[in-house]
């Protein structure tokens, strides 16, 4: 893991990962505990650090957020966290939505707010709207029955190449983010990243002409090892 | 959830697109940030806001907008009375119901429960 700094124009920057001692290991059977995956999440958010505050998100969402963990370190590192900036998170487990308030309480940001619901179902009036998209998906493949097992499996069962949960959100993710967005995604090489790029490319995500900004972020969950982690323009 | 969430919301149905907004909000149970007025963030919410709704909930929380609020946009006073509503003042417990089919949504600390029941997904497909 990096030491949680980064050099960028305006000097060293430094963002504390959000304090998480308000969970036990008992809580983190109802949702999901920030793991290997999460870390990759926040270390790629650190490296774009420079650029995400120049862009100046006014609107960021979690899709999926679980713990609360990446979201309230976004809100970290886009600091101070004064009323300039809108934070939003759902997630379909209300555990993990409440969970996510609590991590926000706890870290003491109050422009975080948490809807119970399944992706953007009921914000569709923001779509265009979100300056930077966060999606940790239950990327693990498995049967198709368990992804609607609910609870914690929402978080990690994937079904077929770990892609159900993922192809439901990537035909939406054009009408999501807005012209300046940034759209972070979570993938293991099972789930066919090659695949995944090339549809986002027939979604009009033209990276020459910087419409969007996509980030890909490879893991492979069998061994962990980082396979990539590139940012297409 | 800040009044600027609950106002951006809309009904989860699909067959209340368009009209499942403003939601009709009770709340029974509210919050009051002292954050200190953000000038641009305000202003760049402006365009996204649902007037009806912001007229509609900004006495629950008395707070005078005045009755012409097209013409006050340029107005300091006014946008830091609005900042106040949408930005400082929290909904922890209450419900929305929808302008539309009047489905109801429950807010508990804070997270209004937005998911439809599977019976409810099956029926607003078929319709
Ligand atoms: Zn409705």
């Amino acid at each position: 893991m990096s030491d949680n700094t980064v050099k960028t124009k305006d000097g060293l920057m430094k963002a504390e990962e959000p304090l998480m001692d308000h969970f036990t290991s008992k809580d983190y059977k109802d949702f999901y505990e920030p793991a290997q995956d999460s870390y990759l999440f926040i270390d790629s958010l650190l490296n774009d650090a420079s650029s995400l505050k120049s862009m100046n998100p006014y609107i960021c969402l979690e899709i999926g957020s679980g713990s609360g963990f990446v979201i309230n370190y976004l809100a970290k590192l886009l600091g101070p966290n004064n009323g300039s900036r809108l934070f939003l998170a759902t997630d379909i487990n209300p555990k993990a939505a409440l969970a996510t308030v609590k991590t926000a309480q706890r870290n003491s940001h109050e422009n975080l707010d948490v809807i119970n619901t399944s992706f953007i179902q009921s914000l569709e009036r923001l779509k265009g709207h979100f300056d930077v998209v966060l999606f940790n998906p239950p990327y693990v493949p498995t049967e198709s029955e368990e992804i609607k097992l609910g609870g914690i499996a929402a978080s990690w069962a994937g079904g077929i190449d770990g892609r159900e949960v993922i192809d439901k959100l990537l035909p939406q993710i054009p009408h999501i983010l807005s012209g300046k967005g940034f759209f972070y995604m979570v993938l293991v090489q099972e789930n066919k990243p090659k695949n995944v790029i090339s549809i986002m490319d027939t979604y009009g995500f033209n990276y020459k002409v910087n419409i969007s900004n996509f980030l890909l972020i490879n893991l492979n969950a069998k061994n962990n090892n980082i396979l990539s982690s590139s940012v297409l323009y | 959830m800040k009044i600027l969430t609950y106002n951006m919301m809309s009904c989860s149905k699909k067959q209340c697109v368009g009209k499942g907004h403003p939601l009709k909000l009770d709340c029974t149970e509210s919050q009051t940030l002292t954050q200190d007025f953000q000038l641009e963030f305000i202003k760049n919410m402006i365009p996204r806001l649902d007037w009806d709704g912001i007229r509609a909930v900004a006495p629950m929380f008395n707070i005078n907008l005045g009755d012409n609020i097209e013409g006050q946009l340029e107005n300091e006073e006014f946008l830091k009375n609005l900042f106040k509503l949408v930005v400082n003042t929290k909904i922890i417990k209450g419900k929305l119901t929808c302008p539309s089919c009047n489905r109801e949504y429950f807010i508990e600390n804070g997270i209004p429960n937005m998911l439809l029941r599977e019976d409810e997904i099956y029926q607003d497909i078929k319709e």
